[in-house]
C-alpha cells in the first residue's frame, strides 16, 4: 500500500458509494465522505472535529451510539439493519420515495480501527437501501395480495363443495319422495290413465337424477376426487344390468339392440363394475337417443390378454345420425354437444361424454369416435381389467352329450342373427342359421328328411317378416314328420311380450328378452333341455332387480333410523312389501335405545338427524360388545366423495344413497342379513307368521271407510299423497293425532325454555306431516309458524302461534271420532272369531317358552315379546291373561308375570286338547 | 483429545452467560418484546460430530451469522439455525405474520443484525475475560449445510496461515446450544434453538487453555 499516497487514498473514500463517516476516540468527526455531504446536506467544513452526537443530537442514546461505544470499548463491529435501527441518520435519498418522505433507509456498519500507532478510531459506513426496502414492501404487498386470493379461492372452492353436498342432500330428500313414493303408488290399483301419470312422474323422475349424478360426478371429476375400485365382478353381470336399463328404451323406438360378446373375453374381471356400468348404459342410451331406425350392437372384443390382465374393447355401434368432423372434435367437451339445434332435439346436459372419456381413463383406456355423417357412430373404449380366472372356459357344459348340439337360430336381422349364432356356437354348439320362418321350417324338415341328427333346439326372432316367430313355432309344431320336435326359444324384445305369450297353449317352450345375456341365455338353454344348470355367475351386488332372496327379507326385522317422515314411510313401506319388520327410530338416540331392547336383523341408518346423528348412533352401537357384527347400512342423501368411508370409519357395514332404489335397498339388505343368525330362530320364525298374520290385520285399515272430507283435511289430497294407501293414510292420521296433539303446547314450553332450535325443529317436522294429510290450512300456518322461529323473529311469534293452536285443534277434533271408530272396528276384529288367524300353537309354544327364560332373567326385553305374542292371541282368556301379565312386567313383578305365563300355558294345552278332541 | 476441565468448561459457561444476558437485553429493547437467551450445553468436540450435531442427521440447508476474530487468539463465532427456523426467529422477533417464502433480502439484513448482536455478547465475554488483544472482522451472513459453515479452510481468507497449517482433524469446535424464548403482548412464549459454534484451531484451544488456566488461578 505503501506506493499510494493517502490523498490518492482519500479520494477513493470521497467518490465511495457508501458513506463513510470516521470518528476520533472522542466521537469527533474526522472524515466525512462525498457520499455524506449529499445524503446529509452537511459540508465536511460544517462538521469537522464535531462531535458527532452534537451534529447528530437525536442519534444519542440509539442503538447506533451503543454500536459507536462498542467498537472503541472491545473493538466489537456492529451491522445494524434497518428494520431494527428506529432512529437511522437523518439522510435523504436520491430516490423519490412515496410514503414518508425522502428520508433514507439505510444499513450501518459500525467498525473500530487502529492507525499504526494502535491508536482506536470507529469506521461507520451507510449504505443506501431504499430501493430496496420499496422493492420488498412492493414484494410483499403482492403476495400478502395472492395470499389472499389464494383464501379466496380456497374458501370459494370449499364453498362450491359444500354447495354441491348439500345441493345434493336438498335435490335427493325431496327426489326420494318422488320416486319411492310413484314406486309405491304403481303397486296400488290405479287406472289406465293414473297408471300412465304416475309412471311418466317415475321415469322423469329417475332420469332428472341421472342429471343430478352426472352434474355430481363432473364436480367430482374436476375437484380429483372421483376414485375407481377395484373389485371382482361378472361382465355378463354387468351386461345384464345395462340390458334392463337400455332394452326398454330401444323397444319403444322400435330398435334391434344385441350385445356381442367375443369368444375370447373373460367374465370375471376385477375393476369397478359400477363406472363400467355407467359408461356402457350412457353410450347405449345415447345410441338409442341418437338412432330412428336399424340396429345398436353393443360388442366386447379381447384386445390383449395376459395371465392376471386383459385389455378390452367395447364398441357401441348405431345406426344413426351420425357427426361431422366438426362435431366430433366438440363431442367430448364439458356442457357441449354435437351442436345446439341437437341439443334442444334430444336434450341432455352435455356431461354424460365427458364424464364417460375421464372415467375410461382413469381405468386406463380411451375413448374414442368413428362416425359417418347419416350413416351412424361407432363409440368405443378399451380399458385394462384384472382378470380373477385364468381359465379359458366361460361356461362349462354339463356333459360332453351337448358338445355339437345341433341348433336351429331364425332371425332376419343380419346383425342379431351371427350375434345368436356366434354366442350359440361359444357354447359349442352346432348352430344352423337362417333368415326367416319359412326358411327354418325348410331346414328342420330338410334335416330330418336328410337323417341327419334332428335340431334339438329352435331360436326363433319374434318379429320376423312374413312368418313370425310365433307362427313359425306353431307350424313347427305341425310338422308331424319330424324325428324328434326341437324345444323352441323365442326370443323377443321385452319381457312383456312373454308374459303376454306365455299360455299353457303356446308353443313356445322358453322365452328369451333382448339383448340376449349369454349368462341367461345358457342357463335357459340348459334348463330347457331338461338339466339343472348350475348357478353360472355368482349374484353379487350389482345386478339389478333379481339378486335378492325374498325369504331372507321376509320377516328380518330392520330397525329403520330416519327423521324425515316421508323418507320414514317410503322406506318403510318398501321394505313392509317384502315382509320386512319395520320398527322405526327418530333420531340415533332413539336408534341406540331401539337396538338394545329389540334384537334386529340390520339397522338402515340415515346421516343427518337431530338430536344425534348417524355417525354417533353408528359409533355409540358399535362401543357395545355385543352389536359388533349388526349390520348397519347408511342412507345418505349425500352422494359426495368420502361419504362411503365416513360411514365405514363410523363402523357401519354399506351406504346406499339416496334416493333408495327399491332393488339396491333390498339386494344389499339380504347381503347383510343372514336369516336367523342374529335373531334367535324360534323368534324368527315366529317372526315370519307374525308378519303374515299383521299383514292381514292390518286390513281392516285398508277397508276402513274412509270420510270423503275431514274438517280442515282435504282427504283426496292427503290419500294422494301417500300413493293412495287407506291403510297408510290412516296410519299417518292416527300418528298424528297421538304424536301432535298437543304440539302448539310442545311449541310453547320449548320457547319458554329459551330453545328456539326445537321449537324450529317441531315446527318443522309438523309442518311437513300436516302437509302430508292434506291438512292444507295447518300446513300454512305451521309454515308460517316455522319461518319467524327460524329468524327468531321473537314479537311474531305470539301472534302466529295462536291461529296455529287453533287450527291444530280443528285437526284434531275432527280426527277424534275417525281414530276412535277405527279402535273400536279393530278390538271387534280381534275379538271376532271369524277374522282371527289360526295360529300354529307350536310356534305359540316356543314363543311362550322363551318369555318364560325372559322372565327369569327378569329381562324387560320380555315385554316387546309380550307385545308381539299378543297380536296373534284370538282367544278372550288368552287375551286377558296377557293383559295382565304385560302389566305385571310392567311393574317389574316379574315373579307374578311367570306364574301368570304358567296358566296361560295351561289354557292353551287346554284349548288344544279339546280341539284335538273335536 | 484435547479437553477443557470441568472447572474451566463451567467459567466458560459462566461469562457467556453474562454475555448472553446483556444480549437478551439489547435484542429485548430492539424488539420491544421480551427476549430470553439461555445456554444450557456446552460441549467441546472434533469437527466431525460439531457437524453432525449441527445436522441433526438432516440434510437441510442451514443459515448462519459468522464473526471471525484475530489477534493473540484466532477463531470463528458462528450463529447456527435451520434453515426454516432462522426465518421463524425473525418473524417471531419482528412479530410478522407473514409467509416465510416472502422473507428475503430485508430479513438476512435483520437475522445478520440479530446474530450479530448475539454473537458480540459472546466475543465481549472473551475481551473482558482474557486479557489478550483481538480484532474483530464483520458479521457474515452465510446459507449452506453444516460441512460447509463449519469447515475451517472455508475461513482461510480471513484466518491466515496458520489455521490452514492446522486444518487436520484435530481441528476442534465448541459447540454451544442455545434456546431463544420470546413471548409478545399476549405473553405466548416462543422457543427457538439455535446453535453457536466456536470454531478454534489446536494452538488457539492451547491459548484458550492457558489463559482459562490463569483466570481460575487468580480467583
Amino acid at each position: 500500500m505503501s506506493h499510494l499516497d493517502n490523498t490518492l487514498l482519500a479520494k477513493v473514500l470521497e467518490v465511495s458509494t457508501v458513506g463513510v463517516i470516521v470518528l476520533a476516540s472522542d466521537k469527533t468527526i474526522v472524515f466525512w465522505n462525498e457520499w455524506m455531504q449529499k445524503a446529509s446536506g452537511l459540508s465536511s467544513k460544517e462538521v469537522l472535529n464535531r462531535a458527532l452526537f452534537d451534529v447528530f443530537g437525536e442519534l444519542a442514546q440509539t442503538r447506533i451510539h451503543q454500536a459507536i461505544d462498542n467498537a472503541f470499548r472491545s473493538g466489537l463491529p456492529t451491522v445494524l439493519s434497518h428494520r431494527l435501527t428506529p432512529t437511522p441518520f437523518p439522510l435523504v435519498t436520491a430516490s423519490e420515495k412515496t410514503e414518508g418522505g425522502s428520508r433514507m433507509d439505510q444499513m450501518i456498519h459500525v467498525k473500530a480501527i487502529r492507525n499504526d500507532e494502535g491508536v482506536r478510531y470507529c469506521c461507520i459506513m451507510i449504505q443506501d437501501i431504499t430501493n430496496t426496502v420499496s422493492r420488498e414492501y412492493l414484494l410483499r404487498n403482492q403476495s400478502r395480495e395472492l395470499q389472499v386470493a389464494r383464501d379466496v379461492a380456497q374458501n370459494a372452492n370449499r364453498a362450491k363443495s359444500d354447495f354441491l353436498a348439500n345441493m345434493s342432500h336438498e335435490i335427493r330428500t325431496p327426489m326420494n319422495a318422488i320416486i319411492g313414493m310413484s314406486h309405491l303408488a304403481l303397486k296400488t290399483n290405479l287406472d289406465k290413465r293414473q297408471r300412465d301419470y304416475v309412471s311418466k312422474v317415475y321415469n322423469a323422475a329417475q332420469s332428472l337424477l341421472g342429471i343430478v349424478n352426472d352434474i355430481l360426478d363432473f364436480s367430482k371429476i374436476e375437484a380429483g376426487k372421483l376414485t375407481i375400485e377395484t373389485i371382482p365382478f361378472n361382465l355378463d353381470n354387468v351386461l345384464l344390468d345395462v340390458a334392463n336399463i337400455v332394452s326398454l328404451k330401444a323397444e319403444e323406438k322400435g330398435l334391434e339392440i344385441s350385445f356381442h360378446v367375443d369368444t375370447g373375453v373373460p367374465l370375471q374381471l376385477i375393476g369397478d363394475p359400477l363406472r363400467l356400468r355407467q359408461i356402457l348404459i350412457n353410450l347405449t342410451n345415447n345410441a338409442i337417443k341418437f338412432t330412428e331406425k336399424g340396429n345398436i350392437v353393443l360388442s366386447i372384443h379381447l384386445m390383449s390378454s395376459e395371465d392376471y390382465r386383459v385389455e378390452l374393447h367395447f364398441r357401441v355401434q348405431d345406426t344413426g345420425v351420425g357427426l361431422t368432423e366438426d362435431q366430433m372434435g366438440r363431442l367430448f367437451k364439458a356442457f357441449s354437444q354435437a351442436d345446439s339445434s341437437t341439443t334442444r332435439k334430444f336434450g341432455g346436459t352435455g356431461l354424460g361424454l365427458t364424464i364417460c372419456k375421464r372415467l375410461v381413463e382413469m381405468m386406463g383406456g380411451n375413448l374414442w369416435v368413428v362416425s359417418t355423417l347419416g350413416q351412424g357412430s361407432t363409440f368405443q373404449f378399451t380399458t385394462l381389467l384384472a382378470r380373477t380366472d385364468t381359465s379359458r372356459r366361460r361356461f362349462r357344459l354339463p356333459s360332453k352329450d351337448f358338445v355339437g348340439l345341433p341348433v336351429l337360430v331364425a332371425d332376419d336381422n343380419p346383425v342379431a342373427r351371427e350375434i345368436l349364432q356366434k354366442s350359440l356356437e361359444s357354447f359349442s354348439f352346432k348352430v344352423t342359421a337362417v333368415a326367416s320362418g319359412e326358411e327354418a321350417l325348410f331346414e328342420l324338415e330338410r334335416a330330418s328328411g336328410a337323417g341327419m341328427v334332428p335340431f334339438e333346439m329352435a331360436f326363433l326372432d319374434w318379429k320376423m317378416e312374413k312368418l313370425d316367430g310365433i307362427r313359425t313355432a306353431k307350424e313347427i309344431r305341425k310338422l308331424s314328420s319330424l324325428a324328434k320336435q326341437p324345444k323352441i326359444v323365442l326370443i323377443t324384445a321385452y319381457s312383456r311380450e312373454s308374459i303376454a305369450l306365455a299360455t299353457a297353449q303356446s308353443p313356445v317352450d322358453v322365452f328369451l328378452t333382448k339383448p340376449v345375456n349369454l349368462s341367461v341365455m345358457f342357463e335357459t338353454v340348459l334348463t330347457a333341455l331338461g338339466h339343472k344348470p348350475e348357478r353360472q355367475w355368482p349374484h353379487g351386488g350389482l345386478s339389478l332387480g333379481r339378486s335378492y332372496d325374498r325369504k331372507v327379507l321376509k320377516g328380518a326385522c330392520v330397525l329403520l333410523v330416519e327423521d324425515n317422515e316421508i323418507n320414514q314411510q317410503v322406506a318403510k313401506e318398501l321394505m313392509e312389501d317384502e315382509g320386512v319388520l319395520v320398527h322405526i327410530a327418530q333420531n340415533g338416540e332413539e336408534a341406540v335405545a331401539a337396538v338394545q331392547q329389540t334384537a334386529f336383523d340390520a339397522v338402515l341408518m340415515d346421516i343427518q338427524m337431530p338430536v344425534m346423528d348417524g355417525y354417533s348412533a353408528s359409533r355409540a352401537i358399535r362401543k357395545m360388545e355385543k352389536f359388533q357384527n349388526l349390520p348397519i347400512i347408511a342412507m345418505t342423501a349425500n352422494a359426495m366423495t368420502g361419504d362411503r368411508d365416513k360411514c365405514l370409519a363410523a363402523g357401519m357395514n354399506e351406504h346406499i344413497s339416496k334416493p333408495v332404489h327399491p332393488p339396491t335397498l333390498f339386494e344389499t339388505l339380504c347381503r347383510f342379513i343372514q336369516s336367523g343368525k342374529y335373531a334367535g330362530k324360534d323368534l324368527q320364525e315366529m317372526a315370519d307368521d307374525l308378519s303374515e298374520v299383521r299383514g292381514s290385520a292390518r286390513d281392516i285399515l285398508d277397508t276402513f271407510a274412509l270420510p270423503e272430507a275431514l274438517d280442515g283435511v282435504d282427504v283426496r289430497m292427503g290419500l294422494q299423497n301417500v300413493g293412495g294407501k287407506r291403510r297408510l293414510y290412516l296410519n299417518v292420521l292416527e300418528n298424528i293425532y297421538r304424536g301432535y296433539r298437543d304440539i302448539a303446547g310442545k311449541i310453547r314450553s320449548a320457547l319458554e325454555a329459551d330453545d328456539m332450535t326445537e321449537a324450529y325443529r317441531l315446527a318443522h317436522t309438523f309442518k311437513g306431516t300436516a302437509g302430508t294429510i292434506g291438512a292444507m290450512s295447518l300446513h300454512v300456518a305451521s309454515q308460517r309458524l316455522e319461518s319467524v322461529l327460524k329468524l327468531g323473529v321473537t314479537e311474531r311469534i305470539e301472534v302466529l302461534l295462536t291461529p296455529f293452536s287453533q287450527e291444530v285443534d280443528r285437526v284434531m277434533t275432527a280426527l277424534e271420532p275417525l281414530l276412535a271408530n277405527i279402535e273400536s272396528a279393530r278390538i271387534s276384529q280381534s275379538s271376532s272369531p271369524s277374522v282371527a288367524q289360526p295360529f300354529d300353537a307350536k310356534h305359540l309354544k316356543s314363543v311362550l317358552l322363551r318369555l318364560d327364560t325372559l322372565l327369569d332373567e327378569g329381562d324387560s326385553e320380555a315385554l316387546n315379546l309380550v307385545a308381539d305374542a299378543r297380536e296373534f292371541l284370538t282367544d278372550v282368556e288368552v287375551l286377558q291373561a296377557f293383559h295382565a301379565m304385560e302389566g305385571q312386567i310392567d311393574d317389574y313383578e316379574f315373579e307374578t308375570a311367570r306364574e301368570t305365563l304358567k296358566d296361560i300355558v295351561q289354557i292353551i294345552e287346554r284349548m288344544d286338547r279339546s280341539s284335538e278332541g273335536a | 483429545m484435547f479437553l477443557l476441565s470441568e472447572l474451566e468448561e463451567d467459567a466458560l459457561k459462566e461469562f457467556f452467560n453474562l454475555g448472553l444476558g446483556m444480549a437478551a437485553d439489547s435484542l429485548s429493547q430492539m424488539v420491544h418484546n421480551e427476549v430470553l437467551l439461555k445456554l444450557p450445553k456446552l460441549k467441546v468436540v472434533p469437527y466431525e460430530e460439531a457437524t453432525r450435531m449441527l445436522s441433526a442427521g438432516q440434510d437441510e440447508k442451514l443459515v448462519a451469522v459468522r464473526q471471525t476474530f484475530k489477534g493473540e487468539l484466532m477463531g470463528t463465532a458462528l450463529l447456527v439455525f435451520p434453515g426454516s427456523e432462522s426465518l421463524e426467529l425473525v418473524r417471531t422477533l419482528l412479530s410478522e405474520d407473514m409467509a416465510l417464502e416472502v422473507l428475503a433480502e430485508l430479513e438476512q439484513e435483520t437475522l445478520l443484525d440479530v446474530g450479530n448482536v448475539i454473537l458480540n455478547a459472546f466475543l465481549e465475554s472473551f475481551t473482558q475475560m482474557l486479557r489478550l488483544e483481538f480484532e474483530f472482522e464483520e458479521a457474515e451472513f452465510l446459507r449452506g449445510s453444516s460441512r460447509f459453515l463449519l469447515d475451517i479452510t472455508s475461513h482461510v481468507a480471513v484466518q491466515g496461515d496458520e489455521l490452514v497449517e492446522q486444518a487436520t482433524d484435530n481441528d476442534r469446535a465448541f459447540v454451544l446450544m442455545m434456546d431463544f424464548k420470546t413471548s409478545d403482548e399476549e405473553n405466548t412464549q416462543h422457543t427457538l434453538s439455535g446453535f453457536v459454534v466456536l470454531l478454534f484451531s489446536k494452538p488457539a484451544m492451547l491459548t484458550l487453555k492457558r489463559e482459562l488456566a490463569l483466570i481460575l488461578a487468580n480467583l
